[in-house]
């Protein structure tokens, strides 16, 4: 056969090949999703069945939650059924692989962008911590989700207490345990809490993660701080302030009062309350 | 040097046989790994690509082992060539000896060419090779003798029995290798002390391929004692040559008439 011949029946057959895929991806979109499931959800009989191989298996399955979880926030959903068992499976497979015990604990625990399970993500990290000794960010990030997810600050003291008798801890996270035992959940513990892992984290998600929420800390500060201005001058005048312009006519505030990412800040007349405006892209 | 000779025919066979193109595969995987994986998953990459690396020379040599080494033998046979080379001043276990360094040479080519494609991968993910990575080439060698002993239990079962069901047993023998572990744990549990004599002398019979598992550590750059290796050196050379002794005394008894 020659060469004009063999490429132009290729071509002829690559093209068919292109339409006919065309032709089905067409179909496809009209069929039903597919149900998720996992077949293999033990990852105790998936690391026998790995022969050895269960450090890239458990990489296979991490990528695996990765992607899962990036595809379904994508397509806004908030549901995310199968990630605490990804992210069990790549930990059992492989005790040491520390991404999925700290990246895996927040997906998990988030309640806006998240798959809502802290408790989920306390086992996890829990076991995380036993495979992991000498790394006491695992402790650290427990002691955040049972302060942060689940404000159980008794067990968030004892768990950075714990943390803190690693040689190698941070000074502060046996400072952090007493304050929260005396204090709670103030929001200027939260606020450290989260300035700590903005600026000790190497992952730019995480980072970012963190700058998020310190920036909610301070528009909730705001807030508050708005709320009692709103109250004083109702108070003083003796009717309701219907705009926040009126404390700036008051000479209580010196310009409108922006969000920390320069929204406006909005009264709600008739419950006299003081709110992020509907356009804020500050996290609720 | 007749060995030597065998050995060396062996590997030209392996290459003729383009056995070696299977670093084609390898080499396309990891580069695409280091090019792709920073975008689908958070974390170490080079750690993933140590893993992916390690463990795709183990089971790729793996396959080779099995379906190569069990054609070493037969391919003689088939071919009638045995009876020439057996009629020359070559003894019988001259022949597996030479069979057995000649698949082993083809693999350590391979291992070596893997092992630079995976510091090839570090170089540029890191643009620096840093004396930890040592462990890398330790790990290597590991999966050479343990690849070794595989050759050795398919070139057994090659020496009574067809390539099909020495590939079974060669697989069957490895996976059991792999539980070897499991057995100690039941033989704890039993109370029947004739099981728990029975598990204890499987336990040391059965080749124990989870004492060549060092890949996790490697990948996440745990320290490992030098004994260790040397010690699963020392395993995986010594049940190879009681293999082999075992191929050699079936294969002397065997009659080609």
């Amino acid at each position: 056969m020659s060469w004009i011949v063999t490429i132009c029946l290729v071509s002829a057959l690559s093209s068919g090949i292109y339409f006919a895929q065309q032709a089905i991806d067409a179909k496809s979109a009209s069929l039903p999703e597919a149900e998720e499931r996992l077949y293999l959800s033990s990852g105790h009989l998936l690391k026998k069945l790995a022969l050895g191989h269960s450090g890239i298996l458990a990489d296979i399955y991490w990528m695996r939650a990765v992607q899962y979880y990036g595809t379904k926030r994508v397509k806004g959903s908030r549901d995310f059924p199968l990630l605490g068992d990804l992210i069990e499976i790549a930990t059992i497979l492989d005790p040491h692989l520390l991404e999925a015990y700290r990246f895996g604990a927040i997906f998990l625990s988030e309640p806006d962008w998240g798959a809502r399970q802290p408790e989920r993500a306390v086992k996890i990290l829990l076991r995380g911590a036993e495979s992991n000794p000498e790394h006491w960010q695992l402790l650290r990030d427990l002691g955040f989700v049972y302060y942060w997810y689940l404000r159980d600050y008794q067990k968030a003291a004892e768990v950075f207490l714990q943390g803190s008798k690693n040689a190698t801890a941070p000074v502060w996270m046996r400072t952090f345990a007493a304050d929260l035992l005396a204090r709670g959940g103030s929001r200027a513990s939260a606020r450290f809490l989260w300035q700590e892992l903005y600026e000790t984290t190497q992952d730019e998600r995480m980072r970012k993660n963190a700058l998020e929420n310190l920036i909610k800390l301070a528009a909730e500060e705001d807030l508050e701080t708005l709320q009692s201005l709103v109250d004083r001058l109702a108070q003083k005048s003796g009717r309701s302030v219907h705009s926040l312009n009126e404390l700036v006519s008051a000479g209580l505030l010196k310009s409108y009062p922006l969000d920390p990412k320069g929204f406006p800040y909005t009264l709600e007349a008739a419950a006299g309350k003081v709110v992020l405006s509907e356009e804020s892209t500050v996290r609720r | 040097m007749k060995v030597l000779s065998i050995a060396r025919n062996t590997f030209k066979e392996c290459v003729r046989d383009k056995v070696l193109y299977n670093l084609v595969v390898f080499a396309i995987l990891i580069i695409i790994s280091s090019l792709l994986l920073g975008g689908i998953t958070i974390g170490d990459v080079e750690q993933i690509i140590v893993n992916l690396g390690l463990s795709t020379l183990s089971i790729f040599g793996t396959l080779i082992s099995i379906f190569i080494g069990i054609q070493l033998v037969y391919k003689e046979i088939d071919r009638k060539t045995i009876y020439s080379l057996l009629s020359k001043p070559v003894s019988r276990a001259e022949f597996i000896i030479g069979k057995f360094l000649g698949l082993s040479w083809t693999l350590a080519v391979n291992v070596a060419v893997m092992l630079a494609g995976i510091y090839g991968a570090i170089l540029y993910l890191r643009h620096s090779v840093e004396l930890g990575d040592f462990q890398i080439l330790l790990a290597g060698l590991v999966i050479l003798v343990e690849l070794m002993l595989v050759i050795a239990i398919a070139l057994f079962f090659s020496t009574f029995s067809t390539p099909a069901l020495s590939a079974l047993f060669t697989f069957c023998l490895y996976v059991l290798g792999h539980f070897n572990p499991d057995i100690r744990h039941f033989a704890a549990y039993s109370s029947s002390s004739s099981v728990r004599a029975l598990c204890g002398v499987l336990y040391y019979v059965v080749p124990n391929f989870g004492n060549f598992g060092l890949i996790s550590a490697t990948a996440h750059g745990k320290p490992l004692a030098k004994q260790l290796y040397l010690y699963s050196f020392s395993y995986g050379l010594l049940y190879s040559a009681i293999v082999l002794v075992l191929a050699i005394v079936i294969f002397q008894k065997r009659n080609f008439k």
